[in-house]
C-alpha cells in the first residue's frame, strides 16, 4: 500500500519544491524592489508584442484637403477670413488688457503644456486591470492619469513598464483618486466597481451645489480634467462630510478609445 | 527529446496564456463569457497527467505571467499555478468519477484561478463564476474526449 502511494507523494514533493522555488524568487523579487522582473520584462518583450502608440496626438483633428479645386475654394475662404480677422484684431487688444487683470483669478487649462498620447489596450488581465500601450518609452510613470473622449478620467497608471503599462480604471474595486471641487473642497473618490463613491477629505465650503470634481496639480496630477459630474447626483452633507454616489456609466473594451496624460 | 517535448510545451503554453488575456479582452463587453484555455490545461495537468515534468513548465508560466500581464511580484502566479494543480489533484482522488463531481472540481478550480477577484469583493456573485465555468468545462471535456483517441497512443 505504501509502495502504491509513494510515487504519488513524490509528484506531491516535486509541486511544493516548485512552490519553494516559486517563493524564492518572489523574495528575491520583493527586495530587490521589482527589478529582478522588470529585467526580464526588457529583455523578453518579444514573447508578448505590443502595438505602437502614436504621439502627439492633437484635439480637434486638422481636416486634409484632397484635390486641387477643394484647395482653391479654402485658399479664397482663407483670404476672406484673414480681412475679418484684422478686424477683430483691434478688439482683440481691448480683451487682452482685461484678460491680464483675470488671469489671477481664473485658472486655465493649458493644453500646450501636456503631451497627450493616444493609447490602446492590449490586455485585460485576471484581475480586471488593463494594460495598455505606452509604457518608460513615453516618459510615463506611476498616477499619470488615462482619460476618455470627453476628457473625464477614465483611470490612473499604476505600474510602468517599458512599452506598456498597467492601469487601474474606475471599473476597478482597487480605485482611488483625489479631486477638487470649484470651491476648494477636497474629496477622495472611490469605486466598487458599480459605483463611484465620493468622500470629502478637506472641506473649505459646505455646498451641495457641486457640478464637477476635478483633478488637480496638488495631487499631483494635470489638472482641471474632470472625474465625476455630480449635477444630476444627490448630494449629501452630514458631520462636516460630504459624499455622493454615483453609478459608473462607462465600459471600457478593447475597442474604446483612450488617452494618456502626460505634463511637458 | 524530452528536454525538447517540454520546451515546445512550455511555448504552446505560453501562447495559450497570450491567446486567453487576448481574448477576453476583446470579450469584455461579454459579462458572462470568459474564455480559460489555460485554465482547462492546468485541470488537465492536475486530472490526468500530474507529473513532475509538468512542475516546471507550471513555474515558467506562472513567470511569464507575472511578468507581463500583472503588477505582481515574480512567483506569485506561479504559486497560485502550482497550488490550484495540488488541491485540484488532491480532490479529484478522493472523488469518485462523475461527470457532475468532474464539474464541481473545475468550478473549484476556477474559484482559485480567479481568487483575487473574489478577495477584493467578496458579494461577488458565484453565479457569475457559475456562468462562466459552464463553456470552459464543456471545452476541456470536448478536448479531453478527442485526445483520447489519439492516433499515437493507440494500440495496434
Amino acid at each position: 500500500m505504501i509502495n502504491n502511494n509513494s510515487p504519488k507523494r513524490r509528484v506531491y514533493v516535486f509541486y511544493i519544491l516548485g512552490i519553494l522555488l516559486s517563493a524564492t524568487v518572489l523574495t528575491v523579487d520583493i527586495f530587490s524592489d521589482k527589478s529582478v522582473s522588470t529585467y526580464l520584462s526588457n529583455k523578453l518583450s518579444v514573447l508578448s508584442p505590443t502595438p505602437l502608440v502614436s504621439s502627439n496626438f492633437r484635439f480637434p483633428e486638422i481636416e486634409i484637403f484632397k484635390s486641387k479645386s477643394n484647395l482653391i475654394n479654402e485658399n479664397i475662404r482663407l483670404k476672406n477670413e484673414v480681412i475679418e480677422l484684422r478686424k477683430l484684431k483691434v478688439e482683440n487688444e481691448k480683451l487682452k488688457i482685461e484678460n491680464e487683470a483675470n488671469k489671477f483669478v481664473v485658472k486655465e487649462v493649458d493644453s500646450s503644456i501636456y503631451d497627450i498620447f493616444e493609447s490602446s489596450i492590449i490586455f485585460k488581465t485576471l484581475t480586471n486591470q488593463y494594460i495598455i500601450s505606452g509604457g518608460e518609452n513615453l516618459n510615463l510613470s506611476e498616477k499619470d492619469l488615462v482619460i476618455n473622449d470627453n476628457s473625464y478620467v477614465v483611470g490612473v497608471i499604476s505600474e510602468v513598464r517599458q512599452d506598456r503599462s498597467i492601469v487601474s480604471t474606475i471599473l476597478n474595486p482597487s480605485f482611488s483618486i483625489e479631486g477638487i471641487d470649484k470651491y476648494g473642497n477636497e474629496y477622495l473618490i472611490t469605486s466598487d466597481s458599480k459605483n463611484l463613491y465620493v468622500n470629502s477629505t478637506n472641506l473649505k465650503e459646505e455646498n451641495t451645489d457641486i457640478k464637477y470634481i476635478y483633478t488637480d496639480i496638488t495631487f499631483g496630477h494635470p489638472g482641471q480634467f474632470p472625474i465625476v459630474d455630480l449635477s444630476s447626483t444627490s448630494v449629501n452633507i452630514a458631520n462636516n462630510k460630504i459624499t455622493a454616489e454615483q453609478e459608473i456609466d462607462f465600459n471600457i473594451n478593447y475597442f474604446s478609445n483612450i488617452y494618456l496624460l502626460k505634463t511637458k | 527529446m524530452t528536454y525538447l517535448k517540454n520546451l515546445i510545451l512550455t511555448f504552446a503554453t505560453f501562447f495559450l496564456i497570450f491567446t486567453e488575456t487576448r481574448v477576453n479582452t476583446f470579450l469584455t463587453n461579454n459579462v458572462y463569457f470568459e474564455f480559460y484555455p489555460f485554465l482547462v490545461y492546468l485541470f488537465h495537468v492536475s486530472t490526468n497527467y500530474f507529473s513532475r515534468s509538468s512542475v516546471l513548465i507550471i513555474v515558467l508560466n506562472g513567470f511569464y505571467y507575472d511578468i507581463f500581464y500583472t503588477s505582481n511580484f515574480l512567483g506569485e502566479t506561479s504559486i497560485k499555478f502550482l497550488f490550484i494543480c495540488i488541491v485540484t489533484h488532491f480532490i479529484s482522488t478522493k472523488l469518485s468519477t462523475s461527470i457532475f463531481n468532474n464539474f464541481l472540481l473545475f468550478f473549484i478550480c476556477l474559484l482559485l484561478y480567479k481568487y483575487e477577484l473574489i478577495v477584493t469583493d467578496i458579494g461577488m456573485s458565484l453565479f457569475y463564476f457559475l456562468v462562466i465555468c459552464l463553456p470552459n468545462f464543456l471545452l476541456f471535456r470536448a478536448l479531453n474526449s478527442n485526445l483520447r483517441r489519439d492516433v499515437f497512443s493507440a494500440k495496434i
